[in-house]
């Protein structure tokens, strides 16, 4: 169990919460499209924090993906899903619709599916 | 305009995962001794650096779309970068797509379609 929580659910834990982070703090910038657009998400702390934040839970991911078995690891990517679903309505006050919700039982289930392929294995 | 943001986060992500791919294809990771070398091999391919820009761009356009859009639509949003890099890698590594893959992307891709209708 923590093996599976340090390998697993904290980069999954990392990557919500980086995620999270970075758009409670785009919400509060004005970016426009352009150069200057890119100067101020790099000259901005708190999102470089969030980016990095979902930068380093993207690679102890792979580390993870090294480790174990696609097949066994795409079920904990829904994880991901259900948390940013649930936690962009009470943290980031957001207005998910119903089809949200369908939308990402379709995600899960079509993830497990994936998993569960003979070929899963030579993935990656 | 946001739309197209978003596409091009799918695009570069894409891009990125095949990118390095294909960096760390024709290893061998047999022992532990074999690290050194093949981590030599890695940064020699030109494919870990197009990998690393494509990730840049990928970061960016991220950014760039999250700025009008809810995560809640975006992040599911992404999951169709399984489909498009299940697809490129059928047609440039050759990759087999089983028929249990085949359901489970067409799910993804109606989980995704349920994004536009809600």
């Amino acid at each position: 169990m923590k093996q599976l929580s340090l390998f697993i659910l904290f980069p999954v834990f990392l990557t919500t919460l980086g995620e999270f982070f970075l758009k409670f703090n785009l919400n509060s910038v004005v970016i426009p499209f352009s150069y200057d657009g890119i100067k101020i998400i790099f000259s901005n702390p708190l999102i470089l924090v969030g980016i990095l934040m979902i930068v380093l839970g993207s690679i102890l991911w792979i580390v993870a993906m090294s480790k174990y078995e696609m097949s066994f690891l795409y079920p904990f990517l829904s994880i991901n899903y259900v948390v940013i679903i649930i936690g962009s309505q009470f943290f980031l006050n957001e207005e998910v619709s119903i089809w949200r919700y369908i939308s990402i039982v379709f995600i899960i289930i079509g993830l497990i599916v994936i998993s569960r392929s003979p070929y899963a294995k030579s993935d990656h | 305009m946001i739309n197209f943001m978003l596409l091009g986060v799918v695009f570069a992500r894409t891009a990125c995962d095949l990118s390095f791919k294909a960096a760390v294809q024709k290893l061998h990771f047999d022992s532990f001794d074999s690290i050194i070398p093949n981590l030599k091999k890695i940064f020699l391919s030109p494919f870990i650096y197009s990998g690393f820009l494509f990730g840049g761009i990928n970061v960016l356009l991220w950014c760039f779309a999250l700025t009008e859009l809810d995560l809640s639509y975006a992040y599911p949003f992404l999951s169709i970068s399984y489909l498009t890099i299940m697809i490129a890698a059928k047609f440039i590594f050759n990759e087999h797509i089983g028929r249990q893959k085949i359901i489970g992307l067409s799910l993804i891709a109606l989980g995704t379609i349920c994004l536009f209708i809600g």
